[in-house]
């Protein structure tokens, strides 16, 4: 317990964009399951997901913060990228309202947690981890 | 700011930019067609390599200017309008105006400001183009004086944002008429109404593609939830016009009934309503309106005849009883793949045509005259209560007396011929019909070969008749429309024992009155069922056929082979999994009490099938690709060079056309490679793909049934762009395809084909997604606007004549949605079965005829199922059918077939991938180049389906070959592809910010490096 509030006591608030970039993708991931049966969600997407959550934990655990957001910003770039190639055609259709007129519930929080996880792992990249890093 | 927070920031954003750009690029190039269409670019340049003194513009335009096309091309959709709406009523010669005094209008209704000249979907223009006519516009440019305070207050901003459904007289607003919403009539400025002014209201519906059919319920502002029938509102405003009435502040009531979903008239000869005349327009296009002002005034006298029957009562339509997509009852709880929305029919939803044959006029004409003849089973049919309109029928402001009638034979086709004398006051047309009555005898009975007592085989429209002018019209009928098709027991064509009649009428009904005053039938000695005399001398025995006879028309006229069923699984009645329970009780005429089964509140009174385990599998069977098995045939040639061009196969250098089936198509098609005959099957989004070897370009094949869509400019190789025309022109939308058929005008009809084709060579069109020749099975399937007609036969008539039309531009048509996609609702999947006798009598009939007389050379395949196989896959309908019977030498689009749009369409591709499709005769899709990859598993081993994939390859190239895709060609040129302008723009962005982000992450890692070893050192320190 002592040992973990120092390990919190040590981070700045940089570390806790990381958290909620995490608690972003998997919202995300949530989301791409309510959404798959839209057809428009992308596997890509899910992988690089999992590749940032597991990657976190691992460098966090092994003491690498420091390539965290490096790791964040390269994922969600890529899952957004994948997400975007995936349902492109859908935000066309649902444009052009021939066959289906409002935009699906799981897409819309896909959509949601895909932009916060990106800005969010833009802003991790800027923002101090520790907090000497402050001083 | 320190050097390493500037790298980061540059690191970040030139990798987001560059991340961006390779993302565009990439989708970019998966959308090269759809991308060129929209910019008017070509990813193909046509290079001539040697002199040539050849005119190679082998299809021309009749015009030297887009203005002059355009012009012509409004003038055009005015006149269809001026000849095909339909004067329903017309009491005491309310109409037309005749004199200054009268041509005072007040306009009503929502509908009035913001009226119906289209649809939505494959039709809708996206915004319009800028020449629409309004309602009021048109009536003032036909010198009629409009009331502007009532036209400004239903055209208010207050007005149009609380009670519009319409939105730029074309879109759909929000879902299919939910609310109809009306303005009530409490609030309509009743103070601003001159004295003595017509009311004309206008009802509209829109309805289009995609979306759910029109409601049957769930409307919340009519009295049952129906769309199509009066709102409390709209009841409102007519009692309020009433009111008017008869305090003399209104001198008339004109109703226009502006909708192809049309609602139902039983308020139209309603007293408490008080309307003295009414035109049905369906959708008027772009400049219809300005007919419409014209027949007011009496210019244009009408002349137009319903391609519909107009229901007087819609609940009274037989086909409502299963109009929807149903649900399987699953009593095993099979897991069904299901919609997500209303478009996804999938593996839950089916829908049974147990109407048979008797559909629309087939029916409430036939049961009418079994009422008359006092039938056994007929049951209590009131038909002034059914019909408010008959098919055929159209009024006019002058009179037609038919005389002479008689009847020969030439070439074995029957002739009719009569005299039609204006017998009124005013110039008008007619269009004259002529009806068949085959026997209904034992024979039938006994084996369920139903005949309606009318048939629609023939129609002519006369010349402007002056007043007393006669003119004999003489009308061919092909006595193929003699036979009917025994599915039960002769399995193919017959002719059964009895009488013959052809008769001559205003319309289905008169006729039917015809035959059975002919049979010596009165409303005297009926007890007044009959409800007019008819008359006896414009109905006769064209043949009296003494002995059932099965030979003379059981070998198809355009193969020679023998016809027989083909369609038995796709009637629940003979369908393996089903036909011990025979599900389907069709109606029959032998028992129409027992047989005709009507909607109901609850609407559950539709045919009831129940999933069984060996039906989904059935259905499951062509998700796997069954058909296609490993075998030991020879593949066909390859890449074998012979210097062949795709224009140098046309004509010989006699000028004779080379044959389809020449060895010099052989030595061509060897020239192919496989992934360049893979490449065409799998490249049809609205186009074709090019083949650069044998000089053939990709051409641009787009909407729709209703004319063109797309701005004339965005056509690379149009004459709007060679022209240098501004991307600002757009083109005009034709009215309903009901309106044309209405017209009932061969030449009429033909100019229209025309124009559509010089629309096209315009816009750089080769091929135009359209006519729609799906039946109008219900007034409420949203899509009727693109359809013809509730008849097989005027559906296939007007379309052939139409195509023929157009392809005479070279510009070949693919006619759609074959077949059966006569409804919207579930249309992915939605599993549809029917009889064959009616399937063949009606709704193939409808292609047949476009294929064998308007020599149709493209068509598109539908996304439901005939049966349990999905149109496109189906062997038995695409290979044994449209190219064994009806003689197709075209080739065969899917419906839109593109990956990962959204969940309907994915599900359709699982249900037909394409090598599946190619075996089965479906020979392009209409999706990108991703399709591709389905075919890479058969590059060896399936020999069967390599030949058919060469031989839809052929079908495509024959096709094109005729066609303007061969424009500006000849043996010399050479088809290279280029890169566009907007792919080297993208080329450009991803290495600027390619070299941007190497750049930045280099000069970043330097930074990096420099603080890693500076912190050490310090730490070192």
């Amino acid at each position: 317990m002592e040992k973990m509030k120092e390990f919190f006591n040590s981070k700045s608030y940089g570390f806790y964009v990381i958290l909620l970039t995490v608690l972003f993708t998997l919202f995300t991931i949530i989301a791409f399951f309510i959404g798959n049966k839209e057809g428009y969600v992308s596997w890509g997407s899910f992988a690089f997901m999992l590749i940032l959550i597991v990657g976190d934990i691992l460098l966090i655990a092994f003491k690498q913060d420091n390539y965290v957001p490096a790791l964040n910003f390269v994922c969600s770039l890529f899952a957004c990228g994948f997400f975007i190639n995936a349902c492109y055609s859908y935000i066309a259709t649902v444009m052009t309202g021939i066959d289906i007129e409002t935009f699906s519930v799981g897409f819309i929080l896909s959509a949601i947690g895909n932009i916060f996880m990106l800005v969010l792992s833009i802003a991790s990249v800027f923002t101090p981890l520790k907090k000497k890093e402050l001083n | 700011m320190k050097r390493f927070t500037i790298g980061k920031i540059l690191v970040v954003s030139t990798s987001a930019l560059f991340g961006l750009a390779l993302l565009t690029t990439s989708i970019a190039n998966k959308n090269v067609g759809a991308i060129n269409t929209y910019m008017g670019t070509s990813s193909y340049e046509q290079i001539n390599k040697g002199e040539s003194n050849v005119d190679t513009e082998y299809y021309k335009s009749n015009y030297t200017k887009l203005d002059d096309v355009i012009a012509d091309t409004d003038k055009l959709i005015s006149e269809v309008v001026g000849e095909g709406a339909v004067l329903i009523k017309n009491e005491n010669n309310a109409l037309p105006l005749t004199d200054a005094a009268n041509r005072k209008v007040s306009l009503f209704g929502v509908g009035s400001y913001r009226s119906t000249l289209t649809a939505s979907g494959s039709v809708f223009s996206g915004g319009g183009c800028g020449r629409e006519v309004s309602l009021k516009e048109g009536l003032e440019n036909a010198g009629i004086d409009v009331n502007e305070d009532i036209w400004n207050f239903y055209g208010s901003e207050e007005i149009q944002t609380e009670y519009q459904t319409i939105r730029n007289g074309m879109m759909v607003e929000g879902p299919l008429l939910s609310k109809i919403n009306e303005v009530p009539w409490s609030i309509v400025p009743q103070d601003k109404i001159r004295q003595g002014d017509v009311a004309i209201y206008n009802i509209v519906r829109i309805s289009g593609e995609g979306n759910k059919d029109v409601n049957r319920s769930g409307t919340t502002d009519t009295s049952n939830g129906d769309a199509l029938t009066l709102s409390t509102e709209e009841l409102n405003t007519l009692k309020g016009l009433k009111a008017l009435k008869d305090a003399n502040k209104i001198s008339k009531i004109i109703v226009f009934v502006n909708c192809t979903a049309t609602v139902e008239l039983d308020f139209l000869d309603d007293p408490q309503y008080g309307i003295d005349a009414a035109l049905q327009l369906n959708a008027v296009g772009t400049t219809g309106f300005n007919a419409v002002g014209k027949i007011l005034t009496g210019e244009i006298n009408p002349s137009g005849k319903s391609a519909d029957t107009i229901w007087y009562d819609n609940d009274q339509n037989p086909t409502l009883a299963n109009q929807a997509g149903y649900e399987f009852l699953n009593p095993e709880g099979l897991e069904l793949h299901t919609a997500t929305n209303g478009q996804g029919g999938y593996e839950a939803h089916y829908v049974v045509y147990q109407e048979g044959v008797y559909l629309g006029y087939r029916y409430t004409e036939t049961r009418y005259e079994d009422y008359v003849m006092g039938v056994d089973k007929v049951g209590n049919y009131d038909y002034s209560k059914t019909v408010a309109v008959p098919f055929g029928y159209g009024e006019s402001y002058t009179d037609f007396e038919y005389s002479n009638m008689s009847i020969s034979r030439k070439d074995g086709d029957y002739v009719v011929s009569v005299d039609v004398k204006n017998s009124g006051d005013v110039a008008g047309k007619e269009a004259v019909q002529v009806y068949l009555q085959k026997p209904y005898g034992d024979y039938n009975i006994q084996n369920g070969v139903e005949a309606s007592s009318v048939e629609l085989v023939g129609f002519a429209k006369t010349e402007e008749l002056e007043p007393g002018e006669t003119y004999k019209a003489t009308i061919t009928i092909d006595d193929n429309l003699f036979a009917s098709y025994d599915a039960n027991k002769a399995m193919t064509y017959v002719l059964t024992e009895g009488d013959y009649y052809l008769s001559v009428g205003n319309g289905a009904h008169e006729a039917v009155n015809n035959i059975l005053a002919a049979k010596g039938k009165t409303p005297g000695n009926t007890n007044g069922r009959m409800d007019d005399e008819g008359n006896a001398n414009l109905a006769k025995v064209a043949l009296t056929q003494k002995n059932l006879d099965t030979t003379t028309y059981s070998k198809s006229d355009a193969t020679g082979k023998r016809i027989t069923n083909l369609f038995d699984d796709s009637d629940l009645n003979k369908y393996s999994e089903t036909k011990d329970l025979s599900p389907v009780e069709y109606i029959s005429r032998n028992d129409w009490e027992g047989t005709v089964v009507l909607d109901n509140a609850a609407h559950d009174t539709y045919t009831k099938i129940t999933m069984t385990k060996n039906m989904l599998e059935d259905f499951r069977a062509a998700y796997t690709e069954t058909l296609l098995k490993p075998d030991n045939v020879d593949y066909p040639t390859y890449g074998k060079s012979a210097g062949l061009k795709l224009v140098d196969m046309r004509y010989d250098s006699y000028g004779n056309k080379i044959p389809y089936e020449s060895d010099l198509w052989e030595t061509f098609m060897d020239q192919l490679t496989w992934d360049e005959t893979v490449g065409l099957l799998s490249e049809g989004m609205r186009m074709t793909a090019a083949v650069t070897s044998i000089g053939k370009n990709a051409t641009l094949d787009h909407n729709g049934p209703l004319g063109v869509t797309e701005p004339y400019a965005n056509g690379a190789n149009g004459l709007a762009k060679k022209n240098g025309e501004s991307a600002d022109k757009k083109p005009s939308s034709f009215p309903s395809a009901g309106t044309l058929a209405g017209t009932m005008n061969e030449d009429l009809i033909r100019r229209v084909g025309e124009m559509h084709g010089e629309n096209c060579l315009w816009a750089g069109y080769s091929g135009m997604y359209g006519p729609g020749l799906n039946i109008h099975r219900s007034q409420y399937s949203s899509r009727n606007t693109e359809y013809y007609s509730e008849d097989g036969f005027l559906t296939g008539k007007v379309s052939a004549i139409q195509v023929a039309g157009t392809q005479s531009k070279g510009v070949y048509v693919y006619i759609k949605h074959f077949v059966l996609n006569d409804q919207e609702t579930n249309r992915y999947g939605l599993s549809t079965w029917l009889n064959e006798q009616s399937f063949r009598e009606i709704y193939l009939r409808a292609f047949e005829i476009a294929i064998k007389e308007g020599d149709a050379h493209a068509m598109m395949s539908s996304y439901n199922r005939v049966g349990t196989r999905v149109a496109g896959g189906k062997s038995n309908l695409l290979n044994d059918w449209l190219r064994g019977e009806a003689g197709f030498d075209g080739f065969v689009v899917t419906d839109m077939y593109q990956l990962q749009s959204y969940a309907s369409l994915t599900f359709y591709l699982g249900m037909l991938k394409m090598p599946s499709g190619v075996f089965c005769g479906n020979d392009l899709v209409d999706g990108s180049i991703t399709s591709a990859k389905q075919f890479d598993q058969y590059k060896t081993g399936y020999g069967e389906l390599a030949n058919r994939m060469r031989e839809s390859a052929k079908r495509i190239l024959y096709t094109t070959a005729f066609s303007t895709a061969v424009n500006g060609l000849d043996s010399n040129t050479e088809i290279v592809p280029v890169l566009t302008w907007w792919q080297k723009a993208l080329i450009a962005i991803d290495v600027i910010f390619g070299v941007a982000f190497a750049a930045s992450f280099g000069w970043f890692g330097y930074e990096f490096y420099k603080k890693n070893i500076k912190k050490n050192k310090a730490e070192g320190e």
